[in-house]
Order: structure tokens, then sequence, then C-alpha cells
């Protein structure tokens, strides 16, 4: 018979994919950079002149936002460690293969190979998009941003990849200029 | 009733009632395919929508909110893969259905369930809704800020797989809302002496890359993984006669259940599915055919699930708080469209409320034409590969984040952000927090700033009004509930059994 998956399940549970040990490295990661940001936060609310109105300060808001920051950081920070500390009680009984294998899975969880290289090639990609369609307007730089998508979301079709991309920017472009009226970038002849 | 004729000509204007079609044709493709939610569909939609009339696009934005809830069953039934959260219930007997052979049917019956659903919540929300909001015209800076911190509250219940994460994420989103001018005095704060920050993190970029950006950076980790449609028959799509009679006793108070539980912020299409799942297969004389493909399975959750939409319009409408996620994006959407929310949008533009009104009733029939008539074409929209689909989202994210000030700097920020949520995402952080802290802080700091100008400094306006006293007392049993729930899912989260695919990725209150 067919369990019924909870909805938390459904949506938390399995998103994370995770594992104890890769978790908890996670929350000390994530709890360290949340730390410094609230440090961060408070020093540069502490540089701003000091101004009130009706008893509210410029400085009350971020003072607010960074406390909370740094208390909720410090508790991940200490889930993490507990949680640490636990797994590494486990492996200890082990032995030392089990300390690598949880090592490695967690680093593998936090810079999953497969992804950076594809995650680099669409923030330069991403990057690269922004500075150039002022220069050369949406006409001409949209079609090699779409193509070099589809070949990092993994098209192999050489005829896909040299249509759609030119069909696809005729189309929001005459959509976007002549149905909605928005003004895309545009340089030149075009 | 002349207010009402007068919204019912405006939105079956062939110009209206077109973007009506395009909103809810494509709210049922964005919800079908797995991997894109009601919440990228609404942000998708923005950047086609500073051009037109707030009326205009608030009708185009109804039909994406609608048609994507519904959109979300096709894929479960099809896929065993729920568009969205809210149809993972669906998919509990939808599958199983077509399974036998019978894929038509589980569309058929989803889609009536759906529009039943639907136009009973909307009716609720035109009884409703005025009414709230004539009584939320007595509300001054106090009380809006008790509500803002309500609203605040709301993180903590659409965070509770891990509550502090949740909080951390919406603490981030309060951090990011900081920067800027600050709303009282108009001094600036962490602007670091770059001018273009003086205006702060545009809201519509952060929302493009934090809900859309970066769900195509969780599919650009799938790449290769691509889901396979097995061939479904798709021939008859209505039930029978008697199969109806069954299906009205199950959607009437499915629909109603829905439309309470979307009245309670934090918690959206997801708990209200599964929760008219359990009471349908509770008062059924064959529970033992659940799970094994019964219309009254898919009915259910679908007439629930569709049911929140009225329900959640409830208090983003009349008090500008969102219930849940969707919700959340589409108050953003209505802020960055020129619409704000609130009891003074009853008041002041009571032609942009009626028509909206008339938009969300003619949406569901459209739910109902549309899905009825599409059986045969949605498999094939679900065939779409993402190497096609997921580049033409990359290029409408840009566009709408550059569209909002013509400006590259604003596709750097959504680039920017998109990376944040996905980081944030993949390490079990919410992203919902994270909006609801950029989109909520500024508005509770100012309405803080201007009860304490009234006051001249005196803090104990805050809680003297008696209002603001119900509204602390909601806001701390939200997070009881968010309390509860945490501890729940830490007992659950180490056994899940889903076969849940897209679903995963997101929010249960999306």
């Amino acid at each position: 018979m067919q369990a019924s998956p909870s909805f938390r399940s459904i949506a938390w549970g399995q998103s994370l994919g995770m594992e104890k040990s890769d978790s908890a490295r996670s929350d000390i990661v994530f709890g360290a950079i949340f730390l410094g940001l609230a440090v961060f936060t408070l020093f540069m609310s502490s540089q701003l002149i000091e101004r009130v109105q009706a008893g509210l300060s410029i400085r009350t808001f971020p003072n607010f936002v960074g406390v909370g920051m740094a208390v909720l950081a410090l508790v991940l920070l200490a889930k993490g460690v507990r949680a640490m500390r636990e797994e590494h009680r486990t492996s200890e009984h082990r032995g030392a293969s089990g300390r690598e294998a949880a090592a490695e899975r967690s680093l593998r969880d936090l810079f999953q190979p497969s992804f950076v290289l594809r995650g680099l090639g669409f923030a330069v990609l991403g990057v690269v998009y922004t500075q150039v369609i002022r220069q050369v307007g949406y006409v001409v730089a949209t079609p090699p941003l779409i193509f070099c998508a589809m070949l990092l979301y993994g098209e192999k079709k050489w005829y896909r990849l040299v249509l759609i991309p030119i069909i696809v920017t005729a189309v929001l472009f005459h959509l976007f200029r002549t149905f909605f009226r928005v003004p895309l970038p545009r340089a030149g002849l075009w | 009733m002349a207010a009402f004729l007068e919204a019912l000509t405006f939105v079956v204007t062939p110009f209206n009632f077109l973007l009506l079609f395009i909103g809810v044709s494509g709210g049922i493709v964005v919800g079908a395919l797995p991997g894109l939610t009601g919440s990228v569909g609404i942000i998708l939609l923005l950047p086609f929508l500073f051009y037109v009339s707030s009326a205009n696009a608030l009708i185009m934005l109804s039909g994406m909110f609608c048609g994507a809830i519904y959109g979300g069953a096709i894929s479960a039934i099809l896929l065993a893969t729920p568009g969205t959260p809210s149809a993972a219930a669906t998919m509990l007997d939808g599958y199983p259905l077509a399974q036998k052979g019978e894929a038509g049917k589980a569309i058929g019956v989803a889609t009536i369930a759906s529009t039943a659903g639907g136009i009973i919540s909307m009716i609720f929300l035109i009884l409703v809704a005025p009414q709230l909001a004539r009584f939320a015209l007595r509300f001054g800076a106090p009380e809006y800020f008790a509500l803002m911190v309500f609203g605040l509250t709301i993180i903590a219940s659409v965070s509770s797989a891990s509550l502090v994460k949740g909080l951390l994420a919406g603490f981030f989103g309060l951090l990011v809302a900081t920067v800027g001018l600050d709303p009282l005095m108009g001094y600036s704060r962490f602007t670091f002496g770059v001018p273009r920050l003086l205006t702060g993190f545009p809201m519509l970029p952060v929302l493009i890359g934090v809900f859309a950006i970066s769900q195509l950076l969780v599919q650009l980790e799938k790449v290769g993984k691509q889901v396979v449609l097995p061939e479904q028959r798709l021939t008859k799509v209505l039930p029978s006669r008697s199969e109806l009679k069954s299906l009205a006793r199950v959607i009437i108070p499915t629909s109603l259940l829905g439309t309470f539980i979307g009245l309670i912020p934090g918690t959206g299409g997801a708990i209200a599915s599964f929760w008219a799942y359990s009471e349908a297969k509770r008062f059924s004389k064959e529970p033992e055919t659940f799970g094994t493909g019964n219309i009254l399975g898919i009915a259910a959750p679908e007439a629930a699930n569709n049911g929140t939409t009225g329900g959640a319009l409830v208090p983003l409408l009349t008090l500008g708080i969102p219930g849940d996620v969707v919700t959340a994006v589409m108050l953003g959407a209505l802020l960055v469209v020129g619409i704000r929310p609130g009891p003074m949008l009853f008041r002041e533009h009571p032609e942009v409320i009626n028509s909206l009104f008339v938009a969300l009733l003619f949406a569901q029939v459209l739910i109902l034409v549309l899905g009825l008539l599409s059986v045969r074409v949605l498999p094939k929209v679900l065939k779409t590969p993402s190497s096609i689909l997921f580049p033409i989202i990359l290029s409408l994210c840009f566009i709408g984040a550059f569209s909002l000030n013509n400006s590259p700097y604003d596709m750097l920020i959504a680039l920017v952000f998109g990376f944040i949520g996905y980081f944030l995402n993949k390490h079990g952080f919410p992203p919902a927090p994270l909006i609801l802290g950029v989109i909520l802080g500024p508005l509770a700091e100012g309405h803080l700033g201007r009860a304490l100008v009234t006051s001249r400094g005196d803090w104990s306006i805050l809680f003297r009004p008696p209002i603001t006293t119900a509204f602390y007392i909601l806001a701390a049993l939200s997070i009881i509930y968010s309390l509860r729930g945490s501890k729940l899912v830490a007992t659950r989260v180490g056994t899940p059994k889903s076969t849940a695919g897209s679903a995963e990725d997101t929010d249960p209150t999306d």
C-alpha cells in the first residue's frame, strides 16, 4: 500500500536531501556567515550619525535587525556544533573511514561539482548579458544569451540551438514593443 | 448592482478578456510545469504589466493566480509530480486513476472540483472582504504597526521546517529592506556612498532573483534528469451523472474548508488539500479505495486548494498582509504595478476592486473551459524540453528586471539575489520569509514612526488601542503554532516517504 506523504515531508524533508552531518556543517557555515553579517550590521549602524525623531532613532531598526540576527545565528551555530559532536561520537564508533566519508559528504553538499561549472557559466552569462545589452541592444544580445543558456541546460540538437534563440527573441521583442509597449534597450539599427 | 454591471462591462472588453485569458492559460501552464510555481508565474508576468493600467494588471494577475493553483493538478495526475505543492494530495488518487487508463477523467474531475472550489471561495471573498475593509478603515498607525508585526510573524508560520532558519531568512529580508533612505526622516542607511543604493534594493529584481532565477539554478542541477511523460489515454473527460452527484457531496464542504484555511495566514493550499483529502477519506463509505484512484480523492484536495485562493485574498486585499507565499508575491506584484492593498483601496478605488471580483469569477469559468478543452494539449506542454523552457524563462527574468527602471543594474541585482536565494534554499532557508521581510519591514518601520510622531514619542501608544492587543495576541499564537509545527517536522523529517518531484523544491504554502 502506498504511504501517504505529508505535505511537510514533501516540501521540506526531501528538499534538502542532506544527511545529518551535512546539515550540521551547513548550519555551522551559515550560522557563522549570519553572525558575521549581524556584527557588520551593528557596526555599520553604530557609524550612522545619530538622528532621533519622536523617540525613534535612525539606528533603531538596523540595531533590532542586527541583534535579532546575531541571536538566531548563535542558536544555529550551537545547533550545528551539537549535531556535529553527536556525529563525531557516532563516527568514532565507525572509525576513521566513517569520519572521512562524512567530511567528503559535507563538502560534496556545499560545492556540488556537477553544479559548480554550470553555475559559474550561468553567472558569467548573466553578468556579460547585463553589461552588453546597453551597448548592442536587446535584439543582438538576447539570441546569444538563449543559445548559451540552452547549452547549459543540455540542449544538443543544432537546429533547436539555431532556431529557438532567434524565434524567441523576435517574438518577445514584438510582444513587448508592440503589444505591451515596454521599451527594450536598442542600439544602432536595433 | 450598477457597480457590478460596470465592472462586468469593463472585464468583458476584448482587451481585458484577452489579458484574463493570457493570465489563466499562462497560470495553468506554469502550474502544470514541474519546477515552476504560481509565484514564479506572477513574477514573470510583471514586465508585461508596467505599461497597462492598474486595473488591467490586476485582471491578468488574478488570472495567473487562479490558473496556477489549478495547473498543479495536471502534472500531479499525469506525472505523479505535483506542479505546485498544493497539488501533492491530488497525486495520491489522480496518478493511480491515470495508470488505470482514465487520465482524462482524472483531469476532468480535478477541473470541475477546482472550478467549484474557486467559485465558492470567490463568493465568500466578495461577501466578506468589503465588510472587513470597512472595519479596517478605523485603523490608525498603531493598529497598522501591530498588523505588520502580526504579518511578520507569518515568517515563522511559513518556516516550520526550521524555525531558526526561517527567522534568519526573515531577518536577512529585513536587513535588505534597511538599505536606502529610512522611511521616517529620509536619511541614508547602509548606502556606502553609492547613489544607486539610496533607493534601496528594488523589490521586483529581488523577487525575480529569489523566486525565479533561484529556481532556474535548481533546475540547472537537474540537467539530464528530465521526467519522461508516460503515454496516457485521454479519452473520456467528463464524469457520469451519478459520479457528479457523489462529487458534489465532497466538493462543497471541502471548498468551504479550503476557504476557511486560506483565511488563516501562514497556511496555504498544501495544508488545505491534505486536510480535505483526509476528511473525504474519513467520511467515505469506501475509505480503502483512497489511494487507488478514487475520484473523490481527486475532487477533495482540488476543491480545497482552489478554495484557499479566495480566503487568502481576504487578508491581502483588506489589510495588506499576505497569508502565504503566493499572496506574499502577489502583494509585491500589486505594489510594483501601483496598487496598495488595504481598506483605502476599497474606499478610493471601488471600481478596481469590483473589476477584480468579476475577473476572479470569470477566471474560474475560464479554468473550467480551458481545463476541459485542453486535456489533450496539456500533456504536450509538459513534454517541453527544459533546455528550451528555462532559457526562455531566463530571458523573461532579465527583461522583467530591466523593464522596472530600464536599467541593467536591476538585472544584476536579480542575478545576485538569484544566487543568494539558491544557496539559502539549498541549505534549508526558505525564500518566503526573506520576501516577507523585504516587503513588510519598511511598512512596519513606517507605521511605527508615524505612530510615535502622533504620540510625540510615547511608545505606550503601540499598546493602547484594543485592536493592537488582538493583533499582538494573534502574533503570539502564530509563533506558538509555528513552534509546534517545527517540532512536528523535526519528528517526521527523518523518515520521509514522498514520491513527489518538483514540489520538493518549493514551499508548502506556495
